[in-house]
């Protein structure tokens, strides 16, 4: 869903992920701005750009590949139908923007 | 065939005038057939022709009437109705035969064109009063809408009029299904269930159920128009043609259907056609038949539906059905949605949603909600003009997965009332 007048972009998302288990980043809101830990969440309805910093973080996976093995200022853009994981014992900060 | 009779064919070549002279261009032909009127100082019976008419004859018959050649005539009968009898003219041979039913005397015409042929039916109305039924490749042309009339006064239940012929015409006439005052009707007004069929410049109105049952295969229905009783559950469909594939309905005006303006099946094109106040019962002003797929609506125009439906019922009824085309069309003020994408079991296989002006509507521009999946809506505008806003979104596609592998993009959404995909 892209380049559409009076819809994209979308904007940043509040509460863009499921509160348990895997799941879509999608274009509404859901229920935890932090996604559980070393799950998979796929990006459907439009891109995202995810912004994460902070946390205390072991992995990062993007596609089901290692990216990030600590915590640290990271900037990711996916396409529709990649993934991305995080996996952490102290949540990091992470904004989602919709093109 | 007579002069008088004459007059109406050559309305089917091209004419050009001379002084008495008269130039008749045949389809088809790159040379000119010439004939020129009697006056009053010819003194001989037979007319010189030029050009193509070897081994034809133009002369004058008995009455002192202008015969031309067989091949230009283009109808082997001639209808019309003296106020008594219902008579028929053949035109090879003068003779005419009479009958006070018109029923009866279209059943002798067919008998009688067992080979195929044409019937004419003269400017009048004609009591269809008891159900028709031409078997054989008989074309048949009236002298234009309203002009030409078959009203429907038989109290049977079948169909009023029904054609199984092939590679026919049938053209410049108006079928009456004269309701409410006759309520017998089942079935169509028109039924045509042969092949390869032409229904054209054609009129249906006021008919109970069906105007035009399209059971045709290879047909094009096109210029008609298409006029139902605009009352709740009375003319349900405005031409219903789920049962074979590969027809084209053009430039044709269909309004006040209950349910559906068409009903189609596979492989049916729309086009350049208009819709309006359809849908008072159910349906969408365009709805297709269980597993109907490549279904082609462009360059229609949708209006106000009548308060029960949606501008596009763009559904297959079955896991096999789908595969639309949508393009260009302009669909406003229905009172459900611009168009439907029914999900769930009936999910569409693919559909594409291109270039089309939506607004006003009730619900949704379009909805593609509940499981679709494999469609494109690119191009479109989705607006709303009305105070307060009533479309709620200019498209739909659930929360988050709802829907799947679809693409919705370079679109224009403006003041729908919220405007999320």
């Amino acid at each position: 869903v892209i380049n559409n007048m009076g819809y994209n972009p979308v904007g940043i998302i509040t509460n863009p992920f499921p509160t348990s288990g895997a799941g879509n980043i999608g274009n509404v809101s859901q229920s935890a701005a932090v996604p559980a830990s070393n799950t998979t969440q796929t990006v459907v309805s439009t891109p995202k750009t995810i912004i994460q910093t902070g946390g205390t973080v072991t992995a990062v996976k993007i596609n089901g590949t290692s990216v990030a093995t600590a915590a640290g200022n990271y900037t990711f853009k996916l396409g529709l139908g990649e993934t991305y994981s995080v996996t952490y014992s102290g949540a990091p900060t992470i904004s989602v923007y919709c093109e | 065939m007579g002069y008088r009779n004459m007059r109406r064919s050559v309305n089917n070549f091209g004419i050009q005038h001379i002084g008495t002279m008269l130039i008749l261009t045949q389809l088809g032909l790159t040379s000119p057939r010439v004939f020129r009127f009697p006056d009053t100082s010819d003194t001989v019976s037979t007319l010189t022709a030029t050009q193509t008419l070897t081994n034809k004859t133009v002369d004058y018959n008995s009455n002192s009437i202008l015969n031309l050649p067989r091949d230009i005539d283009v109808y082997d009968y001639i209808v019309y109705f003296d106020r008594t009898n219902y008579k028929a003219i053949n035109t090879l041979t003068d003779v005419v035969t009479s009958n006070t039913s018109f029923s009866s005397l279209m059943s002798t015409l067919n008998t009688n064109l067992s080979s195929g042929g044409t019937i004419f039916f003269r400017q009048g109305t004609y009591n269809v009063d008891s159900p028709i039924t031409f078997s054989n490749n008989i074309n048949l042309i009236g002298d234009g809408r309203g002009q030409t009339v078959l009203l429907r006064t038989t109290t049977n239940a079948s169909s009023t009029i029904t054609h199984t012929g092939s590679n026919v015409t049938i053209a410049r006439l108006t079928v009456n299904g004269n309701y409410p005052t006759n309520t017998s009707n089942t079935h169509a007004e028109l039924q045509l269930s042969g092949s390869n069929m032409l229904c054209t410049d054609v009129e249906v109105k006021a008919f109970e159920i069906i105007g035009i049952n399209a059971g045709i295969a290879n047909g094009l229905i096109s210029n008609c128009i298409i006029t139902g009783a605009n009352v709740s559950n009375v003319s349900l469909y405005g031409i219903w043609c789920d049962i074979t594939s590969k027809k084209t309905i053009s430039k044709c005006i269909i309004t006040n259907c209950a349910f559906n303006g068409i009903f189609a099946g596979s492989i049916t094109t729309i086009e350049d056609c208009y819709f309006a106040n359809n849908s008072s019962s159910s349906g969408g002003q365009v709805a297709v038949g269980d597993s109907a797929a490549m279904t082609t609506v462009k360059n229609c125009v949708f209006d106000a539906d009548a308060g029960a439906g949606d501008g596009i019922e763009a559904s297959g009824q079955s896991s096999s059905g789908g595969e639309w085309c949508i393009i260009g069309n302009r669909i406003s003020n229905q009172s459900g949605s611009g168009i439907v994408m029914n999900g769930g079991a009936l999910i569409n296989k693919a559909t594409v949603i291109q270039g089309n002006i939506i607004k006003n509507s009730g619900a949704f521009g379009v909805f593609a909600e509940g499981g679709n999946s494999n469609f494109s809506i690119i191009g479109n505008i989705f607006s709303d003009d009305q105070t307060p806003h009533t479309q709620a979104y200019g498209v739909g596609t659930g929360t988050n997965a709802a829907s799947s592998n679809y693409i919705i993009k370079d679109n224009i959404f403006f003041n729908n009332f919220r405007p999320r995909p």
